[in-house]
């Protein structure tokens, strides 16, 4: 990150909102997709993966209080999927089509292994999200728990990273171009 | 009562404890009381969150009981047995939702920036979390007036690949104008001092009572004694 100024606070501060309140836009749309990691994709490609991480760490946290009290304990699948994104954004992630397509399937499937320990343990392999019918289907055709758990989360989640990175690479054509030269891998989306 | 944001959230930490240190039954009933607690003290403004947490929690219950109880093995069935199974990680999401809740209706906001201010709490913190707290709601009212003038220019909600579309009709305009607003919030509020280390102020008046500090020392007893029980019994 060049040096933190109040309007990086800010546009972090967006893009954990983001993350939080995309559910209501989604809603009003009438859409079957989460996409509550758009933020947190869109901080850790312009800032890098620890500002991606800070943004999804904040949205679970803030989560917690407006949707669901469970979200913190995913926030090791936030410091993840900021990793995955910032080492994707070297190679043209967010800025190629075929990349992002890619790049937002590796995403999912790194999101679900990290997510199944926590969905198994912690919450008995609910985690409130689409996953939990398939969940409920595998776990009754004999797998064990966290076995459920991991097929339930590699069926949805892929889908719904996918969406997240095609919605993340639009929104990142829409945001003008001035505003990159603030971040640290600006320069990456300036050369388009 | 007039009680300290502090000591609510040490008094919802320490139930959160108890509950979960509890014996199964013991759980329900507490988390019992502690929902009666929160959707009592959740209504007015609350009453959508009250309803949206407890419809969550349902769900978790629901999907909870189809992923130990049903079974394909030798034909679609329930198993009696993976109810106990079920029931422990449904009453966990029952603590912290009816924990949440309750801070949520008796907590509010300016409280809780005044007492980050009076913790000497960073500002640029303080200013992060008013900022998600101020953008979640804006954007879905920003959303929603994008959406309508994009339904003024003629584009129809109908058909999912039409609503797929429409995500990006929203999104676009809704992002660059909301960084545009942020330039200028983040330009003015740099220059009112926001990284200045003088002390800040707020107007909202709260502090510590005597009965902050009964409600700390019982609270914080009960959920050492409850840890004590677990761990030696």
């Amino acid at each position: 990150m060049k040096q933190t100024t109040t309007f990086h606070i800010g546009f972090l501060a967006l893009c954990a909102a983001l993350n939080v309140g995309i559910g209501a836009i989604v809603g009003m749309l009438k859409l079957p997709i989460y996409l509550d990691s758009t933020g947190t994709f869109l901080a850790a490609a312009l800032g890098g993966w620890a500002y991606g991480a800070a943004a999804g760490i904040i949205a679970v946290l803030i989560a917690a209080v407006i949707i669901a009290p469970t979200a913190p304990a995913y926030s090791g699948t936030a410091i993840v999927i900021a990793l995955v994104v910032s080492v994707f954004v070297r190679v043209k992630f967010l800025r190629s089509f075929p990349i992002t397509i890619i790049g937002g399937i590796t995403v999912g499937i790194a999101a679900a292994i990290v997510s199944a320990p926590v969905t198994t343990y912690l919450y008995g392999g609910v985690s409130l999200a689409g996953a939990d019918a398939f969940t409920a289907f595998f776990k009754a055709m004999g797998n064990t728990l966290m076995e459920s758990v991991i097929l339930g989360g590699l069926a949805t989640d892929p889908v719904d990273k996918l969406a997240t990175a095609l919605i993340a690479f639009m929104i990142i054509k829409a945001i003008p171009q001035r505003v990159f030269g603030r971040f640290r891998n600006g320069e990456l989306f300036t050369q388009r | 009562m007039v009680v300290h944001p502090g000591t609510r959230l040490v008094i919802a930490l320490s139930f959160v404890i108890v509950a979960l240190s509890s014996s199964l039954q013991l759980q329900a009933v507490i988390i019992s009381c502690g929902w009666l607690m929160a959707l009592l003290q959740a209504g007015g403004n609350k009453q959508n969150q009250r309803r949206l947490f407890l419809r969550i929690w349902l769900i978790a219950g629901l999907f909870l009981s189809l992923i130990h109880m049903l079974s394909f093995q030798g034909g679609v069935h329930m198993e009696i047995s993976g109810f106990r199974t079920a029931a422990a990680p449904f009453l966990r999401i029952g603590a912290l939702m009816s924990a949440c809740l309750w801070l949520v209706a008796t907590i509010k906001p300016e409280s809780l920036y005044a007492m980050l201010i009076d913790l000497n709490m960073p500002m640029p913190i303080i200013y992060l979390l008013y900022k998600v707290l101020y953008f979640i709601p804006r954007m879905a009212e920003k959303g929603l007036e994008i959406l309508e003038a994009q339904q003024a220019r003629g584009f129809a909600l109908a058909g999912i690949k039409n609503r797929a579309k429409g995500l990006v009709l929203v999104l676009a305009p809704l992002m660059s104008s909301t960084i545009y607003e942020l330039e200028t919030s983040s330009a003015a509020i740099a220059a009112r001092g926001l990284r200045s280390p003088m002390p800040k102020t707020h107007l909202t008046a709260i502090s510590f009572s005597g009965l902050d500090v009964a409600l700390l020392i019982v609270s914080l007893l009960i959920a050492i004694i409850s840890i004590a029980l677990r761990i030696f019994s």
